[in-house]
């Protein structure tokens, strides 16, 4: 179940979105947050989907390895559906129980949500699973160097993300076995109310958290053995270069922009 | 040269000191194959760390090819001159990308871009891992990943390297990988190689064996010379290598058979010529 998640995962193949310059796929992500959050009619959630599509098709990861990712977000998916189902209050009502009113509009209203959420995470989790960690921190930082000038630490900001997403899939083995070792000693995670569930997490954070100030000791260590010592000095293995597909990608990106600016006007002269 | 002389070490913990070292001695020369035994908490790591300044003496010195490991100054000289890797791979690989692993210590030098692509595929040659140097750390086998971890030390281009327990956590073939590798490394590349284990079959194929007990040092000597001692070793709280203890043991039933064998085909070879003096007496 754990290793489910996909989200800080690097799937290493080669592909035109492999290829660009992690600052072009931030930016990106960071674009295409935007665009989704702007979105409103059905078209221009189509327009996202296609997008979503295309970029999914052209960056060579297997879809089920992107859906996959989609899996733990099972419950937030169905408490956000059944929120917007339930708490809206305008529109046409389509059937009514107890206390509660389903109406046309709550449909709509969650139907979007959920898909703007599963759009969200799978066009963010492509970031991460199309960049290595460390060309992601190369992005990050050069993104940020500006800002270190006014004393923001932007090494030490990249760094502390590209070892949180190097230990997530260790952590997520070490949380495996320690269910496994916990279940197999008669402990019981799955029945209960919600306050024996918490309790009985207990015995798998402990060792879990123990663990990883061991493991962040130790790899603290070996770091130093490297003659780690900050960001002053060091050079890059990988080579942060604007090609000609960021440039298209840009573009891209704009043109994205442009057409769901565009839809909007749309949809605004249709109802004047 | 590596040389401790008159090191004295002790951790503070809640107050309290726990002494490790007391007026140790220890030279190690350049290109020497050298293990370290002891018993658990006889300060074997204590002592590795010291080899490249993660911990400084107390009082006495120790010198690592000229450097002070007491001079801040020169700390990443001293670094990249004795490399270490520890038991756990996991804990020490830091990139999510092979290479871009091996490139750690190049990066934090400052290497050049041109140099340091090629430092880094000349080191995974080395290991034998230049075919997996796009693969994620995480899907290797535990002996693949300590090669990994050998190789972004190799990389920085070492005079010595500190080895602690590599083989600890790892399948008996996992383990024979590291041994080969660190072997050749040593015979090839004339690098010094100090490694620390509980495998008495491993420390066999070192140039001269240090046995540690409560921070002292009680053995120092050549394999052969040590672990034919069966019982002073056992005293000590180790092991001795099975071919050693089954000449051993036959010689103490009272059997005609040479002690002092290692590894396995030397103790055939004893038996042997025991039967061949039995038949020609
Ligand atoms: N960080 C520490 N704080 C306090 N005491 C320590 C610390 N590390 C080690 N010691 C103590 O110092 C002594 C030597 O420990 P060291 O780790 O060097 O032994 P070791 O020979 O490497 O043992 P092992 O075979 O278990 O790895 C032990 O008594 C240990 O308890
Ligand atoms: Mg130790």
């Amino acid at each position: 179940m754990l290793r489910d998640i996909t989200l800080g995962q690097y799937y290493n193949t080669s592909s035109p979105l492999h290829d660009m310059d992690p600052r072009t796929k931030i930016l990106g992500v960071i674009f295409y947050m935007v665009v989704l959050f702007m979105a409103s009619s059905v078209w221009e959630y189509a327009l996202a989907a296609l997008f979503t599509a295309f970029v999914i098709k052209l960056s060579r990861v297997p879809i089920s390895f992107i859906t996959r990712g989609l899996k733990p977000l099972v419950m937030i998916m169905g408490f956000t559906l059944a929120l917007n189902l339930l708490m809206t209050s305008t529109g046409n009502e389509l059937f009514h129980w107890w206390i509660f009113r389903v109406t046309d509009d709550g449909v709509a209203l969650a139907v979007k949500m959920a898909v703007r959420l599963v759009l969200l995470v799978m066009g963010t989790s492509l970031l991460t699973l199309t960049t290595s960690p460390i060309a992601l921190t190369g992005g990050i930082e050069r993104l940020l160097s500006p800002l270190s000038r006014i004393g923001v630490p932007s090494h030490e900001i990249a760094m502390m993300m590209s070892i949180a997403l190097r230990f997530i899939p260790t952590i997520m083995e070490e949380t495996d076995k320690i269910i496994k070792a916990q279940t197999s000693r008669g402990a019981d995670f799955e029945s209960g109310n919600l306050i024996q569930r918490v309790k009985a997490m207990i015995p798998i954070l402990v060792p879990l958290f123990a663990g990883a100030f061991r493991r962040a000791d130790e790899l603290a260590v070996a770091m130093e053995c490297r003659c780690y010592n900050g960001g002053a000095g060091r050079t890059s293995l990988r080579e942060l270069r604007f090609r000609r597909i960021d440039a298209m990608a840009l573009i891209v990106g704009v043109v994205l922009l442009a057409a769901m600016i565009g839809l909007k006007i749309l949809a605004a002269g249709g109802i004047a | 040269m590596i040389k401790a002389e008159n090191l004295s070490f002790s951790y503070e913990s809640e107050g309290a000191e726990v002494k490790v070292f007391e007026n140790l001695n220890i030279e190690i020369k350049d290109g020497e194959f050298v293990a370290v035994l002891g018993h658990n908490g006889s300060g074997k790591s204590t002592f590795a760390k010291h080899l490249n300044a993660i911990l400084v003496p107390k009082s006495g010195k120790v010198t690592v090819y000229g450097i002070d490991t007491a001079d801040e100054s020169r700390i990443f000289e001293l670094r990249k001159n004795v490399g270490m890797v520890f038991q756990n791979p996991d804990n020490q690989i830091v990139a999510t990308v092979v290479e871009e692993d091996v490139a750690f210590g190049l990066e934090n030098l400052g290497v050049p871009r041109d140099e340091m692509r090629q430092r880094v595929d000349e080191a995974l040659n080395t290991v034998r891992m230049y075919g997996y140097r796009k693969h994620a750390p995480h899907l290797l086998s535990g002996g693949q990943k300590q090669r990994v971890a050998i190789a972004g030390i190799l990389a920085m281009e070492p005079r010595c390297i500190v080895l602690d327990e590599p083989t600890a956590m790892l399948d008996p073939i996992g383990r024979d990988e590291v041994m080969e590798t660190i072997r050749r490394l040593n015979r090839e590349k004339g690098i010094t190689i100090v490694l620390i284990t509980h495998y008495m079959d491993e420390a066999v194929k070192a140039d001269r064996c240090i046995v540690m007990d409560r921070g002292r040092i009680v053995m120092d000597d050549s394999p052969q010379n040590i672990f034919p001692r069966v019982e002073e070793v056992r005293a000590l709280g180790l092991d001795v290598p099975q071919a050693t203890e089954l000449v051993w043991e036959l010689k103490r039933r009272g059997l005609n058979v040479e002690t002092g064998a290692l590894r396995s085909a030397q103790a055939v070879e004893a038996i042997l010529k025991m039967y061949e003096n039995e038949r020609t007496k």
